[in-house]
């Protein structure tokens, strides 16, 4: 009888032991397990648009980004009261980084997220973890992975590491991360490349996924973005006859046209719109948008008490005639102006390469290459200015004057569009009575990267 | 021993022949001398004769005894009482309720145990007899003060809000620090389920706290258990202590109806002292001047924290914001019970109702809870229960803090700015913008509607004369309903060409959860050759937890409710005229989470002769929380006790009535690390141009498995002069190790910060003494006086921290860190050196030379902090005095905390010198204003360089914050027997209670019992020594009355 007792009761333990595993492992309901996300072909595409949003957030490419390179140079108005007393911001106005700034902790880990996203995607069709796609999608998936991962850390090294245009073999530049690590290598701290080794990486990447990328890709990146993006890289780096090529592909080429209103490609929404020239934009939607912290702080609603106005000096250089300061400036001749490129109550399209830029880029890289006819020169900027209803220059021929011209007109154009600051290094001129070398007035590697990685070479 | 036995057997004979002739029938009856109520089933024995009794549920005996002889009543929890027979053949007994601890029962994990024959380390509060449970709704509050090694700290004096229960220090970083919380043997869920997105949830601020659901009328008693013999039985969640709470059960007798009712009102114990507009006004032009410009033309407009002002116009306002948003709180609380029953069947039924307006405008709060408890003994063999208790609570919160409310109160709402316009609309809507005005913001509404219910059923089987088996099951639910309103002068929305209007809106949200839970254990329980003792528990216990929350938003800016009368539902809700409608108006979203854990235990003790003790437990645990390799944990402990005063030595003794040597050893864990986190995850988040996305949520790692604490304990129990001193004094040193920690991984990695893992080199130790004292100085039938005294301390202190810096322990606010050598959540800060009085910089000490020197600049700050400050107290503990005389009973308990520092988080802002945006305090005007001026206030200005941003962190705003309060008076008269007869009833008692009626602190903030709002656990362990605008606390007074029939 006890015998028995004791053995029903054992078999009972039994029984609960054998079915405690299976009780214990149970999935979670709001995330998928990352074993088996990567085998469908949909979840890799949906990997790469959430890559792609990265880009897109308010912290990086369509904002921050923007953000940190026009207020590490000369377009914005420093002596606005709340942009001096803005904890983020206020530090641009006297070149006081701390590591806990907010605008380096976010360019940083966003755009590092981006690249991460990029590699699993680059990784799933590298190892072949899903099946159901043919290999000519897996090839666009990486083309476009490769794209985002170029322009992430184009961005990155543009705010962080000094210009190409100073030691780019000593420079230090950011961390290549181009693996999808496993949590135990993520752990291991990787330094900073040289400046010349990410811009090999980008130049890499985009020369990879150009090749593979349509003409056309619903909003997303194409070929013409990834040879626009080139051209910028090469320029930035003063290889102009590289840039020249890739500007002068995308103009003859890509089939782009500036339209009929300097304001076309500031209005676009959504992936369908690409007025106005465009050739790479973020992408905003209802439902979907991160244009509202640049329509929050180059503009707002109330149109009073905005923390980034124009430099009124540089607002006074603007030919009073100039469509880009009566329509895209706010208010015309008023001594607090401000930009309207990013403005009004609804979401936005943030243009990242347009082909205005182009333009200036061939233009400029035709003078730096000599042997030029000076009117093809000022044809390329010569469209910008009819566009913008000023007489075209008609008179500038040496390369001094063509240089000066083109310069000038990129300012104009592209004016609090994150491009002056890039353009004041590359030519070595002073940027707010600073070196154009001076690491001061660059943004710490942010806590959120020391903290785990002391020895990483500081700003 | 058989020749023992038998003098024994001669000698009773004898007694009892000698006595045998003038035996005659003595009745009587039985009562406690507390309440006179009539005890059942005490033992009535003839002193030196076999002849014995026990009274019925009346208290009547009868027994024949001699004249002479001597009647021994004896009864569990009474004092043995001797009566000798007189000549009268009736008699009358009151039994003293025993005021020594040493045999109450102590209610262990899975079983009770004598507390003489304890020999892990349990505080035992007796809740109801020493608590008055009227004055606030969360039961933690009733532990203030009264137990060794328990630190409780109420958030603020918002009903309902977080309470910080701390036991023996805190061993975790990441994983929570709150103990496990068990009602009647089954662990129920702690915290705060409210909407963690703070965009939405507007009064985050001040976490809420769902064991206030719990009706503290309802709480019998509460053991602490803190050391590992004690803990270990619940192994893996035993590591923060377990707070084990018994609720009230039925006794056997008449039916015995109580009713209490009670009123009070309460104000806040301390108010900040901010400066008057004029002075403001006055500081914001110096700060001008210093900073190179001229004085403000007080006829131009100036925008400060998006208000608008001419100053002239507004020269006479000098709005007392703190005056405008706190008021009186008033608190009633009406509680019924019944408890009775015969030898088969005792119930308690119990029902109350508590409603509270707390001292911030527009904050209350309401519980209607109502409880059934019931035990039938079935069969002679088979006993079962019911444990059962629900409550629906209306929680009306308002925000503060960096919420708004009494945070901007004291922050950003300007003594210039008025609270109304002169047209009688509120200051800030013509600007649209009324974040300035924080009673304007008081028409939002922020509600919470929960029902709770706790229900336990128990089965208890006898299978032989030593071997038991219980079988428990818990249901805990919690249905919550939050919502938030916001009114239309609170926000506003402009469509393109149209002018901005106002658009009301709503949030809603219902959440669910359902924790059940299992156990099963046996028990042996047999005692051979009448001198070996053992006690074997075995069993298992499964619990099983969901949670589900489904919510409703307005999907855009544009979107509110359109027909502002229909304003009760999201589905009102539409796009206002002048958007562009995208979709739908509400927007829904869905939270899932769900944990599993199966467990099983043993435990064995073992007694020799009353003498010695040992015991040993072992438990083994597994949690859907790890991955399959790590899912079980095991915990085992031993120990072992020493009864001295059994001893032949000092049986004798006449001062040492009862001395016990005890020590344990064992291992304990905490799983508390939130759930899935050993899973790499995607989620379904980073959509782009309208294509849904899915974005990695962190990095997996399938090796994380429990944080262990091995804890040591050596203690000794006492009992002094029969029960005048009993007392404990304990030593522990707990060292936990395999620390869950949110390693940080460099973004550059993977954009996500940090990598979750067992930090076998990171170790942090608790050491303390703990020591308790009992004194029952006056022991008289009509005067009584007991005092109690318990006073510990911990040395909380990071031994190893595997190589992480000081920055590397993430979400640590207001500075606090984790650094090597120091306690979790020492401040990181520069040392400030005062003001330069030739300058009026602030100056802080290098921490290269150790020289002062003039602070400008950030990294001057950053680049010179060091661990200062003190997170945790030098000594905590309380002193309670209980007397009684006649009808008349008072009891005064002080609490105290002596050693402790808290970095006052906004201090930086209202006394840091930057001014421009804040409401300032007094201490500014004694700022530096001239060379040679010697002050700790620097130079005023409004420029950012000086600003006070988080990289600007200094000493001086760490403040002492020992304190002594009163934590506790009450004064009781129970109205004479007489007229309490002739009403019916059995007693009446008028009380007066008050709380925290008197506080010293040298502490010139608020209250020097605060912490800051802590959303995370990795928040609450390391930072809540840094409050931020912080919520008073209160001093409240009730009077009431409680009647017995």
């Amino acid at each position: 009888m006890k015998m028995k007792k004791i053995f029903f009761i054992l078999l009972g333990f039994t029984l609960i032991i054998t079915g405690c595993k299976k009780y214990l492992e149970i999935k979670p309901i709001n995330e998928q397990p990352d074993t088996d996300v990567l085998k469908t072909k949909a979840n890799v595409l949906a990997v790469l648009y959430a890559a792609y949003d990265r880009t897109q957030a308010d912290k990086f490419v369509g904002g921050r980004a923007l953000i940190a390179s026009e207020l590490y140079s000369d377009n914005v108005d420093m002596t606005t009261s709340s942009l001096i007393s803005s904890q983020d911001y206020g530090p641009f106005t006297n070149r006081n980084f701390g590591i806990f700034n907010n605008v380096g902790r976010d360019v940083w880990s966003t755009g590092y997220g981006a690249i991460y996203n990029a590699n699993i995607v680059i990784d799933a069709v590298d190892k072949n973890l899903f099946a159901d796609a043919t290999e000519a999608e897996k090839v666009l998936l990486k083309a476009e992975a490769l794209f985002i991962r170029a322009l992430a850390h184009h961005n990155l090294v543009r705010v962080f590491a000094l210009p190409y245009s100073n030691n780019p073999s000593t420079d230090p530049g950011v961390p290549i991360r181009i693996t999808r690590p496993t949590p135990e290598e993520a752990l291991i701290p990787v330094q900073r490349a040289k400046v010349a080794e990410v811009y090999q990486q980008i130049i890499t990447d985009l020369k990879a996924a150009e090749l593979a990328l349509p003409a056309s890709n619903s909003g997303r990146a194409t070929s013409w973005a990834a040879k626009a993006l080139l051209a910028r890289v090469y320029f930035d780096m003063g290889d102009y006859n590289n840039a020249y090529t890739y500007s002068n592909d995308v103009i003859t080429n890509g089939g782009f046209t500036l339209g009929a209103n300097v304001t076309l490609p500031f209005r676009n929404v959504g992936p369908a719109q690409a007025l106005g020239g465009v050739i790479f934009q973020i992408i905003n939607i209802i439902g979907d948008d991160n244009s509202g912290k640049l329509r929050g702080e180059f503009w707002n609603i109330t149109a009073a008490n905005i923390i980034f106005y124009m430099d009124p000096a540089f607002y006074s250089t603007f030919a009073v005639t100039d469509a880009r300061r009566n329509l895209l400036i706010n208010p015309p001749g008023a001594t607090k102006a401000f930009s309207l490129k990013y403005s009004g109550a609804n979401p936005v399209n943030i243009p990242v390469i347009r082909l205005a830029e182009m333009y200036l880029t061939r233009a400029e890289c035709t003078v730096r290459k000599g042997g030029y006819v000076a009117a093809n020169v000022r044809a390329d900027y010569n469209n910008l200015r009819t566009l913008a209803g000023l007489a075209p220059d008609i008179t500038s021929s040496t390369d001094p004057e063509l240089l000066t011209a083109i310069q000038s007109e990129r300012r104009f154009e592209l004016a609090t569009e994150g491009d002056r600051y890039y353009e004041l290094r590359r030519l070595k001129q002073q940027i707010r009575s600073l070196n154009f070398n001076d690491k001061t007035q660059l943004l710490k590697i942010p806590d959120s990267e020391t903290r785990a990685n002391a020895t990483i070479e500081q700003n | 021993m058989r020749i023992k036995k038998l003098l024994l057997v001669i000698i009773l004979f004898a007694s009892g022949f000698t006595s045998s002739g003038q035996t005659r029938q003595i009745t009587g009856k039985v009562s406690s001398s507390d309440n006179n109520n009539p005890l059942q089933g005490v033992t009535v024995s003839i002193k030196n004769s076999d002849t014995k009794t026990v009274t019925d549920k009346d208290g009547a005996f009868a027994i024949t005894a001699s004249k002479g002889s001597k009647l021994i009543f004896t009864h569990t929890g009474y004092e043995v009482m001797e009566v000798a027979v007189g000549n009268n053949n009736e008699m009358s007994v009151g039994l003293i309720i025993k005021a020594g601890k040493l045999d109450e029962v102590v209610v262990i994990g899975y079983g009770t145990a004598r507390r003489r024959d304890v020999t892990g380390s349990i505080a035992k509060i007796d809740y109801s007899k020493r608590v008055n449970t009227t004055i606030t709704p969360s039961f933690e509050f009733g532990l203030q003060g009264r137990a060794s090694g328990v630190q409780v700290i109420g958030s603020n004096a918002v009903p309902g809000s977080a309470i910080r229960v701390r036991v023996r220090g805190q061993n975790s970083f990441t994983g929570s620090g709150d103990p496990l919380y068990v009602v009647d043997g089954v662990p129920v869920y702690s915290g705060d389920f409210s909407i963690t997105d703070g965009a939405i949830n507007t009064v985050r601020a001040s976490n809420a706290n769902v064991l206030s659901t719990i009706d503290p009328a309802d709480i019998e008693s509460i053991e602490v258990l803190k050391d590992a013999s004690a803990s270990a039985i619940y192994g893996a969640r035993g590591a923060n202590g377990v707070i084990v709470i018994t609720t009230k059960r039925g006794k056997v007798g008449k039916t015995q109806f109580n009713a209490n009712y009670s009123i009070g009102q309460s104000k806040e114990t301390n108010r900040l002292k901010l400066i008057s507009a004029k002075d403001w006004w006055t500081l914001y032009n110096e700060a001008r001047v210093n900073d190179g410009n001229l004085p403000r033309d007080p006829s131009v407009p100036l925008t400060i924290n998006g208000g608008t002002f001419i100053y002239n116009d507004v020269a006479n306002v000098n709005t007392d914001w703190i005056d405008e948003l706190l008021r009186k709180g008033i608190t009633q609380d009406v509680n019924i019970s019944a408890r009775g029953g015969n030898d088969k069947t005792q119930f308690f039924v119990g029902g109350g109702y508590k409603t509270q307006e707390g001292i911030l405008k527009g904050n209350n709060y309401d519980r209607i809870s109502g409880r059934v408890n019931i035990d039938n003994q079935a069969t002679q063999n088979v006993k079962f229960g019911i444990q059962s208790s629900v409550s629906y609570t209306n929680n009306e919160q308002v925000p503060t803090s960096f919420g708004g409310g009494l945070g901007a109160g004291q922050s950003t709402a300007l003594r210039l700015f008025p609270v109304y316009n002169p047209d009688g609309t509120f200051f800030g809507t013509q600007f649209q913008n009324t974040g300035m005005n924080p009673v304007a913001r008081l028409k939002n509404k922020y509600i919470t509607k929960s029902t709770r219910f706790i229900n336990n059923i128990y089965a208890d089987f006898k299978i032989t004369k030593s071997l038991s088996f219980r079988a428990e099951y818990g249901l805990d639910i919690l249905d919550q309903f939050e919502e938030r309103y916001d009114h239309k002068i609170n926000r506003y929305y402009k469509a393109p060409s149209l002018p901005s209007i106002g658009l009301a809106a709503k949030w809603e949200r219902r959440l669910n959860i359902n924790n059940m839970n299992g156990n099963a254990y046996f028990t042996y329980k047999n005692t051979f050759q009448q001198k070996h003792n053992l006690t074997v528990t075995a069993g298992s216990s499964i619990q099983n937890s969901k949670t589900k929350a489904i919510g409703l938003n307005p999907s855009d800016g544009a979107v509110g409710f359109i027909n502002d009368y229909f304003n009760e539902t999201t589905s009102n809700m539409g796009w206002a005229s002048g958007s562009t409608p995208a979709g739908s108006a509400v927007n829904g979203y869905n939270q899932r989470d769900a944990y599993r854990f199966l467990s099983f235990f043993a435990r064995a003790n073992y007694k020799l002769s009353d003498k010695y003790l040992v015991g040993a437990s072992f438990r083994a645990d597994g949690s859907s929380r790890f991955g399959s390799d790590h899912q079980f944990g095991y915990f085992p402990a031993v120990s072992a006790g020493w009864i001295l005063s059994e001893e032949n030595f000092l049986k004798t003794n006449k001062v040492i009535n009862f001395l016990k040597l005890r020590t344990s050893y064992g291992y304990t864990g905490n799983s508390e690390i939130g759930n899935f986190r050993y899973l790499g995850s995607f989620s379904s988040t980073g959509g782009y141009g309208g294509f849904p996305g899915i974005t990695p949520t962190r990095l997996p790692n399938p090796d994380i498995s429990w944080e262990k604490a091995r804890q040591f304990d050596v203690g000794i129990d006492f009992g002094l002069y029969n029960g005048l001193l009993n007392g404990s004094l304990g030593f522990y040193r707990k060292i936990s190790t395999d620390v869950l920690l949110d390693k940080p991984v460099g973004t550059s990695a993977t954009g996500l910060g940090s990598l979750l893992v067992n930090a076998e080199d990171v170790v942090v130790r608790n050491l303390g003494v703990e020591f308790e004292l009992t004194a029952n100085i006056i022991r008289k039938k009509d005067f009584r006086w007991t005092a109690e005294l318990n006073i510990s301390t911990n040395q909380n202190k990071v031994l190893e921290t595997g190589g992480v810096p000081p920055d590397g322990f993430g979400a640590a606010e207001g500075d606090t860190r984790v650094v090597k050598g120091y306690p979790i959540g020492i401040s990181f800060l520069a040392k400030s050196a005062g003001v330069n009085p030739l300058t009026g910089n602030e100056m802080v000490y290098s921490i290269v030379d150790g020289k002062a020197f003039d602070a400008l600049k950030q990294s001057d700050i950053t680049s010179n902090r060091q661990p200062l400050g003190k997170p945790f107290p030098n000594f905590i503990g309380g002193f309670n005095n209980i007397l009684s005389y006649k009808n008349f009973e008072l009891s005064f308990l002080f609490s105290f905390s002596q050693g402790n520092k808290i970095y006052d988080d906004g201090a930086k802002r209202q006394m840091g010198g930057f001014l421009g945006k804040w409401n300032q305090r007094t201490e500014v005007l004694n700022r530096w204003q001239k060379p040679g001026d010697i002050t700790d206030i620097p130079r005023l200005t409004l420029t950012a360089e000086s600003f006070v941003g988080s990289d600007r962190n200094t000493s001086r705003f760490l403040f002492d914050a020992s304190f002594i309060r009163l934590r506790s008076l009450n004064f009781a008269y129970s109205l004479p027997a007489g007229v309490i007869k002739k009403a019916g009833l059995s007693s009446a008692k008028l009380f007066i209670n008050g709380s925290n009626l008197l506080t010293i602190t040298k502490y010139k903030g608020w209250d020097p019992e605060v912490v800051r709002y802590n959303f995370s656990a990795a928040q609450s362990n390391i930072s809540f020594d840094a409050p931020y605008l912080p919520t008073p606390q209160a001093k409240t007074i009730v009077v009431g009355i409680n009647l017995s029939f």
